[in-house]
């Protein structure tokens, strides 16, 4: 490390000594937990107390399977992913779409309809929670699926609009403009032009969609009732609810359902920087 | 007359699967699994003896429950049995006309089995919407071990100045005196109100609910905060009482790490199921003490806390719906809860099955009782009542005096009537 | 003739590419907050349609609610916090991390997880590093020879603590805003200044930082108006407790509006965080994002 600090004025990448310790600090504080979490599912109540950071005296997967052979389990793991994947390819269709028309197409009102969609930034999911579930109970969506997926697509518009605004408006306009003088339609030009240069941000988008909806709590608990319609978060409630105060089985719990949201990131890690790069912050 | 035979088969044809479909939405919130085991079996029996219903079983975690009835009720997917705590949140969905009347399915003999408070608590207006399933009281409970080791008595214990000098001994033992789950907040309101039920009476309550003279901001409710803060400022409580809930307080008491515990009977098995070894405290361990009397009180001194449990019905729930439960709160059922000291039935004769002696003391003190009050975070509305379990937890972290606690209820009931 | 086929043609996509967004988001998202306005006027417990008007009521007993004032100062600490360490740090570590090699990125990788895990899972997570009966904090201060509190039942403690999972949680999705736009800074312009013999930190104070400015401006607006709508992380932490001192302003809109079914009351809340959202956006806004967000 003393090397690559002395070398620092060479090596744009290389960190100095002082940095090294910071990222180790900051390192150290995003484990902790996580590490504490996933062992303390092995472990005992009494050895939770008297040696958090060991590993435990024997690894013990009877919390673990436990969980595991529960059909809820995987149901609402399943239902999840259902409900995930709906609403990124929703979201990610209607934004493209509406950004697409925002930023290429010139039309009466157009500030004021991307002022109109950002509206929904401000407005938190938490306190329409009522009115919602009063509309999606009209139009007899209450206790599916579908109308979770609708509620949620609906609520990171914004967002990706944002996103996927940006983006486009940053595309080469030379390409447009060139299709546009091949007499190409706009729809052409979106489907054949755009979207195929915009598989960063669209990965970008994707994944924000994903993550906020795989982690939806409040208003799956308010629309669902059934439990075999169950996502994960509600799931995670339940069993709270029954082991209250045993941490080892909850931190189990913990466990499991933190590894499909790691997998899903490490999967898609990369998309998330390149999209960020051309989304959110260049304009 | 072909064509009416037809038809007339077609009908039975479609009457046979249409009632043979009739399914009963039963939700529940118990999350003791040896007792839900009882109540799932107890649905399976009532199946397999009427092949033309099926009892959908659903169960949703206490908090959760709470937090989404009022949106659950008012969707198609509300379940036609639901479990209630009747008083004043009963009241509000019967005027939002939620609820099912059930007088003109059940039969007189339930009624007569289920008695007059049973019956009375769950009626409004004159129409009955529920049917009672068990009595609950409030109770201190004691680690008789962790007394004796203090050197303090059931007789010590009588009174309010009795208490206060036993906690005193405890601590100065070395023993934390008393767990309670404050952040929660309902297990901190049963200070509160049993001081008001002791200090205050029934008929002050009951004036002051409707909002009569000086409703709760009189005299004896602001003296009844005042002695909850005579028992705070001796710092009774365990270690981070305000960050425990209701199941880790009372695991800690299972995990004998207090002297007492002011909890309803349902605490017997509760402390076991959240101890840490899963035992609890034994029955040779255990030992329930009565609030403590106030001296100079209007209330009677046996007059109890506690709550009457039933369940309800959502105004679409069919007629099997009721049937069940009439079954389901007979004598037949119920001795099993009873003997399996899960709670004490209400309904008559269930008492001879009760087996256990703490269930046993419990029912009588209830009997007793001229005036048996309603956990009043329930009685009061989920307004007030909320109210009442904020001050009551702020009472308990000494962050609030009496005479403010007294008043924000006062302003809750002004607001609401 | 050509301008009148692509005038046609114009309507025809915008025909096919608005509707649907509009409709959905009109419906599930502007109607829900129409609504709530309106019934923000209303006293009503959520049964049936409203019929119970008081006027400005609802208003004026948000505004004198002993614990409003309490929670409108814990959003604004969250706020403060947000700024003044969270970013900061998110743009350090930002600056270190900003190379595209092995190591770099799995240190990356490892600092935004904590944003990719749901807040009830973390916020139990914490919650039991606090448990003072089976925790980490306790642990620790017992190897030291410490008495430590139960943090999230003591109300000096509970909003720090609190503060600490914000960052843990969400400084890594900042981090990853700062590197995207550090890493499209033309090397060619940095290069230069090194071989002009600037110094390190004269690089960074007066070229990198300025250079991503529009992506910090960004940032801090998500991290306000998160702040203000934190809500997710309090519930499975502390409730808001003790004696409601760490609510923030939407999770006293969940305890107080919404479990309490004074909905009334919850409506006015949301109405009142709206508007100062909104206020916030016009004058950051008009402020500072003027030339971008046109």
């Amino acid at each position: 490390m003393a090397a690559i600090g002395k070398r620092r004025f060479y090596r744009p990448s290389g960190l100095s000594i002082g940095q090294c310790v910071g990222l180790c600090i900051i390192a150290l504080f995003v484990i902790i937990p996580l590490y504490a979490t996933a062992l303390g599912g092995f472990k005992t109540l009494g050895e939770l107390r008297s040696s958090p950071f060991d590993l435990p005296q024997s690894w013990n997967p009877q919390n673990f399977i436990g969980i595991i052979t529960e059909s809820t389990f995987f149901r609402s793991l399943w239902n999840s992913l259902y409900v995930s994947v709906a609403t990124v390819a929703l979201t990610v269709v209607l934004s493209s779409m509406t950004a697409f028309a925002l930023a290429h197409i010139r039309f009466f009102g157009q500030r004021m309809l991307t002022s109109f969609l950002m509206v929904g930034l401000l407005f938190p999911a938490a306190t329409a929670v009522l009115p919602l579930f009063i509309t999606l109970r009209d139009l007899g969506l209450l206790d599916s699926h579908l109308g979770i997926i609708l509620a949620q697509t609906a609520f990171s518009l914004s967002f990706s609009i944002l996103l996927f605004h940006n983006f486009f408006k940053d595309l080469p306009k030379e390409l447009i403009d060139a299709a546009r003088m091949d007499n190409c339609g706009y729809i052409q030009i979106y489907w054949h032009i755009t979207l195929p240069l915009s598989l960063p941000i669209i990965a970008t988008v994707s994944v924000f969609a994903f993550v906020t909806s795989w982690n939806n709590f409040l208003l799956p608990l308010v629309m669902l009732n059934t439990p075999e319609k169950y996502t994960w978060p509600l799931g995670i409630m339940q069993y709270r609810g029954e082991y209250g105060t045993d941490w080892t089985k909850i931190l189990a719990y913990l466990t499991l359902t933190i590894i499909p949201a790691v997998a899903f990131f490490l999967a898609a890690q990369k998309y998330i920087i390149s999209g960020l790069t051309g989304g959110a912050v260049k304009g | 007359m072909i064509r009416l035979a037809i038809g007339a088969g077609l009908l039975a044809f479609a009457a046979v699967p249409a009632q043979a479909e009739t399914t009963v939405d039963w939700l529940h919130i118990e999350a003791v699994e040896g007792t839900a085991a009882i109540m799932e079996a107890a649905a399976k029996e009532y199946e397999a003896a009427h092949p033309d219903v099926k009892i959908n079983v659903q169960f949703l975690e206490n908090e959760a429950y709470k937090a989404k009835l009022t949106t659950l009720l008012q969707s198609d997917a509300a379940p036609d049995i639901f479990y209630s705590w009747g008083g004043g949140v009963m009241s509000e969905q019967v005027e939002a006309g939620v609820l099912r009347p059930i007088g003109d399915v059940l039969s007189a003999e339930a009624r007569a089995a289920i008695g007059e408070a049973g019956i009375s608590a769950f009626t409004r207006d004159n129409s009955l919407y529920g049917l009672a399933q068990n009595v609950s009281q409030v109770v201190f409970w004691g680690n008789k071990d962790l007394l004796d080791q203090a050197g303090v008595g059931a007789d010590d214990m009588k009174t309010w100045d009795g208490f206060l000098a036993s906690v005193k001994k405890i601590k100065d033992a070395g023993i934390t005196p008393i767990t309670v789950g404050a952040q929660d907040k309902w297990p901190a309101h049963f200070y509160w109100s049993y001081l008001v039920v002791r200090q205050a009476g029934q008929a002050a309550f009951d004036a002051a609910r409707a909002g009569e003279g000086d409703g709760f901001a009189g005299a004896p409710f602001v003296k009844a905060g005042q002695m909850f803060l005579d028992l705070v400022a001796m710092e009774p409580f365990q270690d981070g009482f305000l960050a425990a809930n209701f199941s880790s307080a009372s695991g800690s008491f299972g995990d004998g790490k207090a002297a007492l515990h002011l909890m309803g009977n349902w605490d017997y098995t509760v402390q076991r199921d959240n101890s840490a070894s899963g035992n609890g405290l034994s029955d040779d361990q255990l030992a329930i003490f009565p609030f403590p009397t106030v001296e100079g009180g209007a209330g009677d001194p046996a007059d109890t806390l506690g709550g009457i449990n039933g369940w309800i019905f959502h105004r679409d729930a069919p007629d099997e719906a009721v049937k069940f439960m009439e079954w389901y709160t007979s004598n037949e059922v119920q001795s099993r809860f009873a003997a399996a000291s899960v709670y004490i039935p209400i309904v008559a004769g269930s008492a001879d099955s009760l087996a256990n002696p703490y269930f046993k003391e419990i029912s009588d003190n209830i009997n007793k009782a001229k005036w048996h009050a309603i956990f009043f975070d329930q009685e009061l509305g989920k307004d007030v009542g909320g109210v009442v379990n904020d001050i009551s937890a702020e009472l308990s972290d000494n962050a609030i005096s009496a005479e403010e606690a007294a008043e924000l209820v006062k302003e809750a009931v002004d607001d609401s009537l | 003739m050509l301008k009148r086929r692509l005038l046609t043609r114009r309507w025809v996509a915008l025909m096919l590419f608005l509707p649907l967004t509009l409709g959905l988001f009109t419906l599930l998202v502007v109607m829900p907050m129409f609504e709530a306005a309106n019934f923000s006027f209303y006293k009503w417990n959520g049964f049936g349609p409203p019929t119970d008007f008081v006027g400005l009521r609802n208003y004026d007993d948000v505004l004198t609610h002993r614990h409003f004032f309490t929670a409108v100062k814990n959003s604004f600490f969250v706020i403060a916090v947000s700024l003044l360490v969270q970013l900061p740090l998110a743009l350090w570590a930002a600056l270190a991390l900003v190379a595209n090699n092995w190591g770099i990125s799995m240190i990356r990788t490892l600092f935004f997880l904590p944003y990719m895990l749901a807040e009830i899972a973390a916020g139990l997570m914490w919650r039991f590093v606090y448990d003072g009966d089976y925790g980490l904090v306790p642990a620790v201060g017992e190897t030291l020879g410490i008495d430590t509190p139960f943090v999230l039942g003591d109300k000096f403690w509970v909003m720090p603590a609190i503060m600490l999972v914000i960052v843990w949680k969400y400084f890594g999705f900042h981090m990853m805003i700062y590197i995207a736009a550090l890493q499209s800074i033309p090397r060619e312009v940095i290069e230069a200044a090194r071989l002009d013999g600037v110094s390190r930190w004269k690089i960074t104070r007066h070229i990198r930082i300025p250079m991503i400015r529009s992506a910090i401006l960004i940032s801090v607006f998500f991290a306000i108006i998160g702040a203000l709508q934190l809500f997710d992380l309090i519930i499975p932490l502390s409730g808001g407790g003790p004696s409601n001192s760490s609510n923030t302003i939407v999770s006293f809109l969940y305890q107080f509006g919404i479990t309490r079914t004074k909905f009334g009351f919850g409506g006015a809340v949301s109405m009142i965080l709206f508007a100062v959202c909104v206020i916030i956006t016009l004058a950051y806004r008009h402020f500072l994002l003027a030339r971008k967000w046109d």
